[in-house]
């Protein structure tokens, strides 16, 4: 009886509490109490992207081995499979954002093949502070990505001639497929994503804009993907800063710092550097704009002084609107002036590349003699170009020249970019430095390079002349319909050279050290709203001369064998040095499946091929079957 | 691989629910966090120390969030997790990439009458039976010094004095109408530290704390509260058969009277512990017995005024703590002397090891333990040698006095703590160590007193601990530290403000250090000289968008000089770069 009535009594008081007690007041509690306070505002975009790859070797390197089929799923790029960003933004007006990389091999349930969740580029903090005397943004965090100008920060960029046949990860989905291929016949620009033509940077960015008397400023102090040392806490940093003044509405001026500084000795204070100082103006005249950058930088390590040296980067250019759009370009940077972050290739001091297992291979351009088409500066070389637009109907040309010289002599080597194959070859071997059964190769982020040797040399070693440059690019667009389908033909073509004398225009003959001929065209027709059939054709030639590399075959070879056929003996020679040809053709498919998803497909079959570097010969199919899914 | 997998399937079903969340539906998901991103750059000061062997710089950092996922699927019901995504600094694309879920919890209302937590849980019962005690040294205000704090706070859970578990958690009350107001009922099972495996055929014991409160509400001016809390070990979960029991009661009752000027609040607390290693499932049929057995008990009355106004508040009492008292969960120390330093852990050509010093202490938050401890953690005497182990420090009889006071506009705060403590028994020798203790601070807010918007204000501070012993030379101390800081904030532009603070440490005489064995028992007492002085003089500058949500760099000039052959003196600085946002 007492039982029950002290259970009545409990249960009676329990139910009291079920109204009163926990909702309204606080009873003891060992634990803490927690109150609905959540940010303002959190969201979540980002991308599923399966990358189906299929490689076929016909013809492999003789140190392949023996694996001649590749099945693989993913980007082997690094890119993620799943992109999740998470953008949020707290009551205090603080952005704050990550991006979580999620990837799969598909290679079977086997736990070992499980991919680690990871970031794909980092942490970002943002804040905006508001005052009387500007607004201030603070950032801090990364990758973030960060530009201020040619020759302190500034990622690669130049004139957009490129092969849209290949696609990059970060490459927006249009609204319907055949939009890519008319974007880029009528403005020439292909959206790469934010990170296209800025620099990766992690640390502290600061931003102050209407700042009184119309300046607006801009730095970062961190590291850029270039300071990576051996020894992880050592010293190692980019420091960058911009002030600018808009002195009217056609004019701007801007003074631009840098300074890298590297610890090569963890236990003394010795340690690499260099500094750059810049001024920049910029200036409009109705239809002409006026753009200038003029630097002093200098470099040491605890080897050499480099000392000072100047840079200039002029450009001309006029508006559009014109009949006829030039640009005007000229350029010098000597081989003190020394940056890795810049809109340009160093190629005087090979030690500010980070040289660490795993790191420096992915991050390494070309730095002996590099041959380059326009619109990308390299150190220790001066030149201009100038460039052209016409429009004639629906064919549109645009083209451009240049000739280029060494300040200085250099490396007794060269280098040269592939302009065909180069993403596939890049793939065969990834971020892998002198490679090939002649260790010339040289793997970057979706491109391949080449090194050179030259054997005409001084006893120190280097080239025993000055080098020359020259470039002729030239591309032209045509659209039109067919059974009222849009179709593009789009067909680039590139002529670079190298010798050891100034000439206005390319040389092809024995006299040009190196000479690189490439012709890529690309076609592509819109089949209907949602698919677009697409196809490739790439020639590359390269030949080098006497003083280069020579080849292992026994037998000179012809440089062209249509024109030895032909029997015109003064539009061929015979050559033991380089005579590569390297051939694409690819067809495919780019099919939209919905809203924000897209299907494309990409067949390519390949030839690397050199016949007097006998065992140079690669020759094979690839597919390509990506899928992509915004949200 | 399963963690991966778990992590994945945790973040794809947190994430993609969130959709429904972010197209506004329902209010069932909703977020918060924390963010930082953190720099610091290190370096020797040659000049200081003889040492080639160390490097000049080191330099770290890294940028987390954590994302905090709180699900409502019903009503009143909560899912809570805490995932952590942390990148260091120098780390790109990916690499030095953390993906972690930290917490993880689910806690609601059961028929809108009981309470419950299951998973990580903050705990906290009376300052006897369950409470994580502040850690020496850094009670003072110095903003400089503030976001080291917040660090070492946040990242150990330091959380309102609470020790962090895992378990199951429950409460619910009662009100009525007669006799007494209400009861509450409180009780939690943890697991502080899982079995773990030390050798083939070896595991440890599970190690779980349970407790229970009652608190009853007998009128408006009476509450009677009692706690109880067990650490032990249940032996079948491991393969050992010794195993831990350390149950502690207490009671309390707390008086509380208002005037219309002043509040008076009277506090009695008694309680007993227990501690023992029992010996069970022994071979050849031995019965179970028990090992290493203590007990003891603690009584402290406090009595305290405050002023209804707030300008001053004054608290005096008297305590006693046994010896033989022993209870885990309020006697387990944040600071652990078994680590090591995070920078420049070794030093001089020589490459000894570096002992901490006042700005390793406050700025290194490995320093600092999470898991509860059965027996009492080791001690460095020249930072706190009084009350190691907070109010409930055994060994202690004595009378303390706490006041604070005010002008009515805050122009200035002024703090006061004393206590005079003496052993209850003497360790090693029939004489008992006498301590004192002194604090003092006074903070002067400048613009308040000359009406400035701006913020400018000084705060100095002074800490003392004086122990003694009488008796013959060989066992006499006269150990005597000092802490003084002084610190300066001034606010130049809204919310921006420039800092500085200097903090200086001396410490002389002599102590025995004790040593213990694995059963808390006493088997040695090491006597160690004392003579060293510290500094940290710190320049900075902030901009506080709101408290935990601000932008700090300092720089720091620290070091340590020993007056003893035994260690070399040092130097070092410091750039910190401290981006601190709660989301």
């Amino acid at each position: 009886m007492r039982r029950s009535f002290l259970i009545i009594f409990f249960m009676s008081g329990l139910s009291i509490l079920g109204q009163d007690t926990i909702v309204e007041q606080k009873p003891f509690s060992s634990n803490i109490l927690s109150f609905k306070n959540p940010s303002s505002s959190i969201s979540f975009s980002g991308y599923y992207r399966f990358l189906g790859f299929v490689r076929n070797q016909q013809e492999t390197f003789p140190n392949n081995s023996g694996k001649t089929l590749v099945i693989s799923s993913g980007d082997a790029y690094r890119e993620p499979m799943f992109l999740l960003k998470i953008i949020g933004k707290t009551r205090d007006n603080i952005n704050f954002g990550a991006d979580l990389m999620m990837n799969s091999l598909y290679k079977g349930p086997s736990p070992e093949y499980t991919q680690d969740l990871t970031l794909n580029l980092g942490l970002n903090l943002a804040a905006s502070i508001n005052t009387n005397n500007g607004i201030f943004n603070l950032r801090a965090g990364g990758v973030s990505w960060y530009r201020q100008s040619r020759l302190t920060v500034w990622g690669n960029r130049s004139f957009n001639r490129i092969s849209i046949y290949e696609r990059r990860p970060q490459t927006p989905l249009n609204k319907i497929p055949i939009n890519r291929y008319s974007r880029y016949y009528d403005s020439g620009l292909v959206d790469q994503g934010i990170r296209y033509g800025s620099r990766a940077f992690q640390g502290v960015f600061l931003k102050g804009s209407d700042l009184p008397f119309n300046f607006t400023t801009k730095g970062v102090i961190g590291k850029s993907n270039f300071n990576r040392s051996s020894l992880e806490t050592s010293d190692n940093f980019t420091g960058s800063l911009q002030i600018k003044n808009s002195l009217n509405n056609s004019t701007k001026i801007a003074y631009n710092y840098l300074n890298s500084w590297t610890d090569t000795d963890s236990l003394s204070d010795k340690n690499r550097s260099y500094f750059i100082h810049t001024l920049e103006l910029e200036k409009t005249w109705n239809k002409l704009r006026f753009q200038m950058e003029l630097g002093l930088g200098n470099y040491h390590d605890p080897i050499q002084k480099l000392g000072y040296g100047e840079a200039i980067i002029l450009n001309i250019k006029t508006d559009k609107s014109s009949k006829l759009p030039l640009n005007f370009q000229y350029y010098r940077i000597t081989s003190q002036f020394v940056n890795v972050t810049g809109n340009f290739l160093n190629t005087s001091v090979l030690e500010v590349f980070p040289n660490i297992e795993g790191v420096g291979t992915t991050i390494r351009t070309p730095y002996q003699s590099p041959i380059v088409g326009l619109g990308y500066p390299v150190n220790n070389r001066q030149g201009a170009s100038i460039n052209a637009d016409i429009s004639i109907g629906r064919l549109k040309l645009n083209g451009g020249v240049g000739v280029f010289a060494e300040i200085d002599t250099s490396y007794s080597s060269l280098s040269y970019i592939h302009n065909v194959n180069s993403q596939t070859l890049s793939r065969i071997y990834l971020f892998a430095q002198d490679w090939g059964p002649y260790n010339a190769l040289n793997s970057t982020y979706r491109g391949v390079f080449e090194n050179v040797n030259i054997s005409d040399t001084t006893l120190d070693g280097l080239a025993n002349f000055k080098k020359f440059f020259n470039t002729i690019e030239f591309q032209t667009k045509y659209n039109n319909k067919i059974f009222g389908k849009n179709y593009y033909i789009f067909s680039l073509t590139r002529l670079n050279t190298s010798q050891n004398e100034l000439k206005v225009l390319p040389q092809i003959g024995s006299q040009t050290l190196i000479s690189q001929f490439s012709e890529e065209i690309d076609f592509s027709i819109e089949l209907n709203e949602k698919s677009t059939f697409v196809l490739s054709y790439g020639l590359e030639k390269i030949l080098g001369n006497a003083s280069t590399d020579i080849g292992d075959s026994p037998k000179a070879s012809s440089t062209n064998t249509f024109f030895e056929k032909l029997g015109l003996k003064n539009f061929y020679r015979y050559s033991n040095s380089r005579n590569q040809k390297n051939t694409l053709f690819g067809f495919g498919f780019d099919y939209k499946i919905g809203d924000n998803a897209m299907i494309f497909l990409r067949c390519n079959q390949y030839t690397y091929y050199d016949p007097n570097f006998i065992e140079n010969y690669l020759k094979g199919w690839e597919t390509m079957l990506e899928l992509k899914i915004n949200f | 691989m399963k963690r991966n997998l778990l992590l994945l399937k945790t973040i794809f079903g947190i994430l993609f629910s969130d959709f429904s969340l972010y197209s506004q539906t329902n209010e069932n998901i909703w977020f918060d966090g924390f963010s930082r991103t953190y720099f610091a750059r290190d370096a020797i000061n040659i000049n200081a120390i003889d040492d080639t062997i160390s490097a000049r710089n080191i330099s770290n950092g890294y940028s987390l969030l954590d994302l905090n996922t709180h699900v409502n699927p019903i009503k009143d019901i909560e899912i809570f997790t805490q995932l952590r995504l942390k990148n260091s600094f120098g780390s790109f694309f990916g690499s030095g990439t953390e993906v972690s879920v930290r917490q993880l919890r689910a806690k609601g209302i059961i028929n809108n009458k009981i309470r419950f937590s299951v998973g990580d849980l903050f705990l906290k019962q009376s300052k006897f039976t369950l409470y994580n005690y502040d850690e020496e040294l850094v009670s003072y205000e110095n903003d400089l010094i503030n976001p080291y704090k917040d660090i070492i706070h946040y990242e150990n859970f330091y959380n309102e004095n609470r020790w962090r578990l895992q378990g199951l958690q429950a409460d619910f009350s009662y009100e009525f109408d007669r006799y007494i107001r209400g009861l509450d009922f409180d009780f939690f099972v943890t697991r502080p530290r899982g079995s773990r495996q030390i050798n083939e055929t070896t595991y440890s014991s599970d190690i779980l704390l349970s407790g229970g409160s009652i608190i009853s509400q007998i009128n408006k001016q009476l509450i009677l509260s009692g706690n109880y809390i067990n650490l032990f070990e249940p032996g079948a979960s491991g393969t050992k058969n010794i195993s831990i029991r350390n149950p502690v009661h207490d009671i309390s009752l707390l008086y509380s009277f208002d005037k219309e000027k002043y509040h008076i609040q009277q506090k009695l607390q008694t309680g007993i512990s227990k501690r023992f290693w029992l010996h069970s499932e022994l071979e050849n049929e031995v019965s179970d017995s028990t090992s290493s057995r203590t007990q003891g008990m603690y009584f402290e009355l406090d009595n305290k005024y405050s002023k209804k106004d707030s300008t001053l508040s004054l608290s005096l009492g008297y305590r006693y703590v046994d010896p033989n008292f022993r209870s885990a969960g309020a006697q387990t120390r944040r600071l652990d002397y078994n680590n090591i330093n995070s920078i420049y852990p070794t030093y001089t050509n020589m490459s000894l090891i570096r002992p901490p010093s006042i700005f390793d202490l406050l700025s290194d938050y490995k320093w600092y333990n999470q898991d509860l401890s059965s027996i009492l953690m080791t001690f460095n005497p020249t930072y706190s040698n009084v009350l190691p182990y907070g109010d409930a420090t055994p060994n202690r009889s004595g009378i303390y006095i706490n006041a604070r006071t005010n002008n009515i506009n805050k122009q200035f705060i002024a703090k006061i703590n004393a206590g005079f403590f003496k052993e209850v028994i003497g360790q090693g020798t029939v004489n008992k160590r006498n301590f004192s203790l002194f604090k003092g601070s006074l903070k002067v807010n400048f613009d308040r007193l000359l009406n400035w918007k701006k913020e400018l204000n000084l705060y100095v501070s002074s800490k003392s601990e004086i122990s003694r012993r009488k008796g013959e030379d060989i066992s006499s101390i006269n150990l005597f530290s000092n802490h003084i800081n002084v610190s300066a904030n001034a606010e130049i532009a809204k919310k921006f403000f420039i800092q500085s603070s200097y903090q200086l440490f001396n410490s002389n005489g002599n102590e025995f250090l004790t040593q213990r064995d694995n059963y808390g028992n006493i088997t040695y007492f090491t006597k160690t000289q004392i003579d060293q002085k510290e500094h940290v003089l710190s320049m900075g500058m902030l901009y506080k968008f709101r408290k935990k949500v601000y932008a700090n760099l300092n720089y720091n000039w620290w070091g340590m000089k020993f007056s003893e052959v035994d260690y070399e003196n040092y130097k070092y600085n410091r750039l910190v770069l401290i981006l601190s946002v709660e989301l």
